[in-house]
Parts: C-alpha cells; sequence; structure tokens
C-alpha cells in the first residue's frame, strides 16, 4: 500500500499521466490502433503477393505500372513526413506560426500525393485495368485504395488540428503537444506502409515481370 | 429565425474533406491533361517535383516574412 502511494506521489512529480502504465491513454490508444492497421494493411499485402502472377488476363504490372511517375509520388509522401517532422519540433519549441505552416505543407503534399492516385487510377482504368478485370486489378486497387483512404483521413486530421490552432492555440502549447503528436505517429505510419507497397507491388512487380 | 452555425468539429473536417477533393482532383485532372501533350507522363513527374520544393518553399519565405514583421 505504502509502495503504491509512493509510486502515485512519484508519477505525480514527475508530471507523467496518472494511468496504470504511466503513458497517456490516448498515445496508448494510437499504438493499439496502429498495430491492428498492421495487421489490416499486412493480410492486403499477403494477398496480392498470394495473387501475384495468378491472373489469367491483362493487363498485366509490368504494362501499366509507371515507376518514374509513382516513385514522384512516393517522394511526395517521404517530404510530407519531413515537414510533419519539423510542425511537431516547432510544436515543442512552442512555435505555433512555424507548426501552422509546417502542418499545412505536409496536408498540401498529402493531397498532392492523392492527386498522383487519381491520375494514376484514371489512367489505369483507361488501359482496361479494373478492379474486375482480374485478380492482379482486384487485389491491387484494394490495396491502394484503402491506403488512399487513410491518407485522405490523415489529411483531414492535419487541416483539422490546423484549423484548431486558430480556435483553440492553447491545445497546441509546448505541453499539450501529443495532439501533434499523435496526428505524427499516424502520419509516419500511413508513410511506411506506402514504402513496403512501393516496393513489394511496383518495384518487385515491374522486375518479375 | 436565428440560424444555428454547426460546431467547429463538423464543420472542419466537411470543409478539410472538400479542400481535399478540390485539390487532389484538380491536379489529377492536370496530370492527366499533360499525359496527353507531348510531355506523356513526365509532364506529371515535372509538376510532382516542382511541387515538392515550391510548397516547403513558399511556407519557408511566408514564415520568414511573418517572422520579420512580428519583430519589427
Amino acid at each position: 500500500m505504502d509502495q503504491a502511494q509512493s509510486h502515485h506521489q512519484t508519477v505525480e512529480v514527475g508530471h507523467a499521466p496518472s494511468t496504470t502504465t504511466g503513458i497517456d491513454h490516448r498515445k496508448m490508444l494510437i499504438w493499439a490502433f496502429l498495430a491492428s492497421e498492421c495487421m489490416f494493411f499486412g493480410s492486403f499485402i499477403a494477398t496480392y503477393l498470394v495473387y501475384e502472377g495468378q491472373s489469367l488476363v491483362g493487363p498485366y504490372p509490368a504494362e501499366v505500372f509507371s515507376i518514374p511517375v509513382t516513385s514522384v509520388s512516393t517522394f511526395v509522401l517521404l517530404m510530407s513526413s519531413f515537414m510533419m517532422v519539423l510542425a511537431y519540433s516547432a510544436v515543442s519549441k512552442g512555435d505555433i506560426q512555424g507548426f501552422r505552416a509546417w502542418i499545412l505543407c505536409t496536408a498540401l503534399l498529402g493531397a498532392t500525393f492523392l492527386g498522383f492516385q487519381v491520375y494514376e487510377f484514371t489512367e489505369f482504368s483507361q488501359q482496361g485495368l479494373t478492379p474486375r478485370t482480374n485478380l492482379f486489378g482486384s487485389s491491387f486497387f484494394t490495396l491502394t485504395g484503402f491506403h488512399g483512404a487513410h491518407v485522405t483521413v490523415g489529411v483531414i486530421w492535419l487541416l483539422s488540428l490546423f484549423g484548431y490552432s486558430y480556435i483553440n492555440p492553447s491545445a497546441l502549447s509546448r505541453d499539450e503537444g501529443l495532439n501533434v503528436d499523435l496526428v505524427a505517429l499516424y502520419w509516419h505510419f500511413v508513410d511506411v506502409v506506402w514504402i513496403v507497397i512501393f516496393t513489394v507491388v511496383y518495384l518487385i512487380g515491374v522486375v518479375e515481370n | 429565425m436565428k440560424i444555428k452555425r454547426p460546431p467547429f468539429q463538423v464543420l472542419m473536417p466537411i470543409v478539410a474533406a472538400l479542400a481535399i477533393a478540390s485539390w487532389a482532383f484538380g491536379l489529377g485532372e492536370i496530370f492527366l491533361y499533360l499525359h496527353h501533350t507531348e510531355l506523356g507522363e513526365w509532364g506529371a513527374v515535372m509538376i510532382g517535383m516542382i511541387l515538392i520544393f515550391a510548397i516547403p518553399g513558399a511556407a519557408a519565405l511566408v514564415l520568414n516574412k511573418v517572422r520579420g514583421n512580428n519583430k519589427e
């Protein structure tokens, strides 16, 4: 009992969140969510790999993929992660103007990535590849479509934080940086998933064909 | 009759979704237009590379200007 009280006092003095884990519930939640997302995307990537090369009719990956275009869209997403780091760094220093500038950059680059996806999907459909064409089309559009939906949610979150910084700037102060920390974790996760998709689906897909 | 404004939590995500849709579909249309010119897929590559450097560059310039104005 004494030990428990002593531990509680230590936690209070250290300004750690007063939870049983010592970690803020929201941070614990985002890690649990990201763990479930790993399984979500893992199963889609595994499905894609299982069906790879099993399509009976074309178009096949090497016929539709454009590595230069997808490389640039990957670079756009990587750059947006860098902007996210700058936004988090700004909020850690209590620099709200810097935060606004860099979070808007992150959102714009995220939306640019979605522009590339709109272009790519339209081009593929014009070349005859739709989710109903073959196994490759079904697994490819499901995987990249869900990733695009995650990027869209991320950009909505980023823009909402940008707007929130004007309504309640104190919620994004140095001490309340967790709001930015959570979106940063999500954004980096989405970025890492894309790196895996780009390597497994695009690069290996073109090389193998 | 007074019209009640929707709360920020509802309004902001809707505005954000509309902004994303207009930016992404607008950019997608530009890429498609360039694809059917002599540039082909390299049009999208060029615009993409320009945006990668233009967006952070513009943000840095605006930030410097705002900070300069605040110091004055």
